[in-house]
């Protein structure tokens, strides 16, 4: 069984899908171990940070990929076909929503903190982590989701147009206009940082 | 952002950077505090949600779909079944093996007094044998003894007694002469000769030198004495 798994592994994605097709469920294993986490924190951003929801999509998308394993498309790499199924499904849930929660809310004093706790470079990137949680959340959702798919998943440009179907150059105008933005906001936030 | 220019970003410090360098990042980052933070962008994004996971039950759940769909037994089940089937197998040899052992330890009491009847039987023959070449042993001496001229006296006891204290010190053997058929007299120089520390046996005595000590008993005497 070990044998059989070590050979799965070498497996590429796509051939893993033909074996799942015929029923192969260590293939399915592979792909799950493969998947899961990253399609799990992909909804998990998506889905403003709701663990049970983010399950649940995971759940749905590899249910689907069970009942209709045909809907893949063989000449697509399965990464970005599987992570567009999962795009089409949290904006399917967006109309579902009609109106966007933000979950991480507080004005300007958030980023205030005491000297003591400036003293602690901990605490400082535990605080730069979160103001940079907030400032995604406060992007836009085309600039949010290619900054997310491009440093949070580690997709190349080529993978993020295809999973979104867009061309590279627009993949390559949003993730450096997110970048811009962020940093400026987060530059800002430094500064308070130091002034305090 | 090309991956060039990531690398720059992540690995490099802003004042060790090249002129070159600096100008390939004039767009990303054209200062040292923009430079500094998109570095920490770049890195807090990669720890970002590496703690979020899915519940285990999922695999469990999805796989069972799997199974239902495709018909085929669970591999997470049959691994249990397999391993249920392994302790039941190994219990079964830890049982067998218990079993023979006790059957051992029953038995053994039962075969070992047949051992030992089979020891005596083994080593009745032998003794027997060792009898027989004791006797022939007996025999050459008396035929030795019969070849030297017959003689009653004393004299050749008396020379031949040193040489007789020495001639056996197995106390087995005075058990045996115990066993004999002999008079009281020779009984008692038995025990007289056992008494000294060089013990004397009546047995090993030729038997012309028994015949003489048998006829006259007051040489016992002078034998103790002079030892």
């Amino acid at each position: 069984m070990r044998l059989l798994r070590a050979t799965y592994k070498d497996f590429t994605d796509e051939k893993l899908m033909q074996e799942m097709q015929l029923g192969k469920e260590q293939a399915f294993q592979e792909l799950y171990d493969r998947y899961a986490q990253s399609l799990y924190q992909y909804f998990f951003r998506r889905m403003w940070k709701d663990r049970e929801k983010a399950e649940d999509f995971v759940h749905d998308l590899f249910t689907k990929l069970i009942k209709n394993p045909t809907s893949f498309d063989a000449s697509r790499s399965f990464k970005t076909w599987v992570f567009s199924v999962a795009n089409n499904m949290t904006i399917n849930e967006y109309k579902k929503q009609a109106v966007r929660s933000v979950v991480t809310s507080g004005g300007e004093n958030e980023y205030q903190a005491s000297p003591e706790k400036l003293a602690d470079g901990l605490l400082q990137d535990e605080m730069f982590k979160e103001a940079l949680e907030k400032e995604l959340n406060e992007l836009d959702e085309k600039h949010r989701e290619v900054f997310e798919l491009r440093h949070i998943q580690g997709f190349s440009v080529k993978e993020i147009a295809e999973t979104l179907g867009i061309n590279e150059g627009t993949v390559k105008s949003r993730v450096f206009y997110a970048v811009k933005q962020l940093t400026g906001k987060l530059m800002e936030f430094k500064m308070t940082l130091q002034t305090n | 952002m090309t991956p060039e220019i990531e690398n720059i970003i992540r690995n490099s410090n802003f004042k060790d950077l090249s002129d070159q360098q600096k100008l390939a990042l004039q767009d990303w980052a054209s200062s040292e505090e923009e430079f500094e933070t998109l570095q920490q962008i770049l890195v807090t994004a990669d720890s970002m949600d590496a703690d979020v996971a899915p519940s285990p039950t999922l695999r469990t759940s999805l796989t069972e779909t799997f199974s239902a769909q495709y018909g085929v037994a669970s591999t997470l089940n049959s691994n249990q079944r397999k391993s249920n089937k392994t302790i039941v197998l190994w219990l079964k040899v830890a049982g067998a093996v218990a079993a023979v052992f006790m059957l051992f330890f029953l038995v053994f009491p039962l075969l070992a007094p047949n051992k030992t009847v089979e020891y005596t039987a083994e080593q009745k023959p032998m003794e027997t044998k060792k009898e027989l070449e004791k006797s022939a042993d007996s025999n050459e001496v008396k035929q030795n003894n019969e070849q030297d001229e017959p003689s009653t006296s004393v004299a050749p006891i008396m020379q031949e007694a040193p040489q007789l204290a020495r001639l056996e010190s197995n106390p087995t053997r005075a058990m045996r002469d115990a066993n004999l058929d002999i008079s009281t007299a020779d009984r008692g120089f038995a025990m007289a000769s056992e008494a000294h520390s060089d013990r004397l046996f009546f047995s090993d005595m030729p038997d012309k030198n028994r015949q003489v000590v048998q006829e006259n008993p007051e040489l016992l005497a002078i034998l103790y004495t002079s030892f």
